[in-house]
């Protein structure tokens, strides 16, 4: 048994010409709550359906909790709880119809947990599934999801279409019933605001491949910006250093994004004549952005 | 192999189509005796050649037995169950890709050969319950009409129907498989045991012909059980259940 919840090697689905994911190395740590960025497009569902079986892969090597995905499909999910993007459960059948459905196929099922949170989030268990909001329907999905007490919970764009409120009580859940037990959510978004306050480790998918992971501190720490304003126009060899890895200007202004080096850079600008220096953390859409290099 | 809370759901799923095939088929089974008498009696006083056979006629009208055979048997039971094997067959797999659900589906701890041979199961028993309950009726409306029927040959002469039926029940679902809507797999598979059972048309082909040989027309007339094309059914089944579940197995969703 190794430290990795989810790891993947070289894993590759095309379809046809298009690579949907393109040999993608990823290791998701047991305990984690590891966000999966990217653009819509970028593979990120895919790769959360070919780890639950929903897509085959066309090449490479996929584990979930140990179990290799093609050979272990059903005993991985028997482990594992997984949440599409906008969820489609059956319309026909009343809520308790539909717990009861699932219940049915899990050996370790939580009927308490289930009671709990449709309390919680104030579904009615006899109206029809068709009746309830996509809100709704997504936090039944969770339920649904967490109620057989999943090692790891996979969750694709998981509140799209929530308000403010319902938002927080769905990342509520998901923090209480699986971060707090020491398990694993893998979760795929292009909401890096909130990927923000939920996750501490995250990987940037663009185009299929993972262009880099670490953890959330990390890449706070490392990706830092100068913001500089010069009084004059500044000598053409300022920016130079291999360590700044985007310049923007508007005017005298100008905003450095800087990966190593940060105090020999600031000494240089410090040296030209300016009115502001300043080192400011960029957001973590900024340093998506430069990594797929959507930003320039 | 099967799941049980799976095979609930399927049966909760079909419930509609079930009822109204159950509906049509009792309503059949019950005006079937009650008509023996008056049909007779109008029919044998016309002269309907060239367009009824007189032969076939006289035999229908030889016993009751022949007339119960092949009144339900050998043609409601078969055309109806028959549609009604299209009707369930159709939305099996299909359904599930049509409205959206099949990743809700495909994410639980079940393997797709078993949900595949559950749906079908499901189906199957479906059928099974109403032919099997029509023809009941059809048995207890007799008796209580007075008539003698041969229960055993009858009922064996509807499990030959039920295994043709169970084919094109297993031929259809492998088009839900193909096509991921269950109007146009309806469709296609009602085209194909359309074109299937043009065989059963011809004096010199209907041997060739499912359609025919569920009938059990040999069994019927000359008490020779067909061991041959019952085997003969069953794998055609079973390969239509394999190619089923082959493609089934590989596709994404």
């Amino acid at each position: 048994m190794n430290n990795w919840a989810v790891q993947t090697k070289a894993l590759r689905k095309h379809y046809g010409e298009k690579r949907a994911v393109d040999g993608l190395d990823l290791e998701v740590p047991a305990g984690s709550v590891f966000a999966l960025l990217g653009l819509n497009g970028a593979g990120k569902s895919t790769v959360l359906k070919m780890l639950v079986g929903l897509v085959h892969p066309s090449g490479g090597e996929g584990y979930c909790l140990g179990m290799e995905i093609r050979s272990r499909g059903a005993e991985i999910r028997r482990k594992v709880g997984y949440m599409g993007d906008e969820p489609r459960i059956y319309g026909y059948m009343s809520v308790r119809q539909v717990v009861r459905f699932c219940g049915g196929l899990y050996r370790n099922w939580d009927d308490g947990l289930v009671e709990a949170y449709m309390e919680k989030f104030q579904i009615p268990g006899e109206s029809k599934v068709h009746q309830l909001s996509q809100g709704q329907k997504n936090q039944l999905a969770l339920i649904l999801a967490l109620a057989p007490r999943p090692e790891l919970l996979l969750l694709d764009e998981p509140t799209t279409g929530f308000d403010p409120l319902k938002r927080r009580l769905f990342f509520q859940a998901v923090l209480q019933e699986m971060v707090a037990a020491g398990k694993t959510v893998l979760l795929a978004s292009h909401n890096l605001e909130e990927m923000e306050r939920v996750a501490d480790r995250v990987g940037l998918m663009h185009k299929g491949r993972l262009v880099h992971t670490c953890s959330l501190d990390e890449l706070r720490e490392r990706e830092k910006e100068i913001r500089v304003v010069f009084q004059k126009e500044p000598p053409a060899d300022l920016f130079c250093h291999p360590g700044i890895v985007q310049v923007k200007q508007e005017g005298r202004a100008f905003r450095l994004s800087v990966s190593t080096g940060l105090e020999e850079i600031w000494q240089a600008c410090a040296s030209v004549p300016h009115f502001v220096l300043e080192i400011i953390s960029p957001e973590l859409e900024d340093i998506f952005l430069r990594y797929t290099g959507e930003g320039r | 192999m099967l799941n049980a809370a799976l095979f609930i759901k399927e049966l909760m799923e079909n419930r509609i189509k079930f009822w109204i095939a159950l509906a049509i088929l009792s309503a059949l089974a019950i005006v079937i005796p009650l008509l023996y008498d008056l049909t007779g009696e109008i029919l044998r006083g016309m002269d309907l050649a060239p367009y009824v056979n007189p032969a076939e006629l006289a035999f229908i009208y030889a016993s009751y037995d022949n007339y119960a055979w092949s009144q339900w048997t050998a043609k409601n039971l078969t055309q109806l169950a028959s549609l009604t094997a299209i009707v369930l067959g159709m939305g099996t797999l299909a359904g599930e890709a049509s409205y959206g659900t099949a990743p809700f589906l495909l994410s639980k701890p079940l393997s797709r050969r078993q949900i595949y041979a559950t749906k079908a199961a499901a189906g199957l028993f479906l059928l099974a319950l109403a032919m099997g309950i029509s023809t009941l009726l059809l048995l207890f409306v007799s008796a209580l009409k007075g008539y003698t029927l041969q229960t055993g040959a009858f009922v064996v002469s509807v499990f030959l129907v039920f295994a043709g039926v169970a084919v094109v029940y297993l031929g259809t679902a492998l088009f839900s498989v193909l096509i991921p809507d269950p109007v146009k797999a309806g469709v296609a598979a009602a085209v194909f045991w359309g074109l299937a059972s043009l065989p059963g048309f011809s004096r010199g082909l209907a041997q060739y012909s499912l359609f025919y040989q569920m009938k059990g027309v040999r069994y019927w007339l000359h008490g020779a059980f067909p061991w041959p094309a019952l085997l003969l059914i069953l794998v055609a089944g079973y390969l239509f259940f394999a190619v089923g579940v082959y493609y089934w197995c590989k596709k994404d969703f």
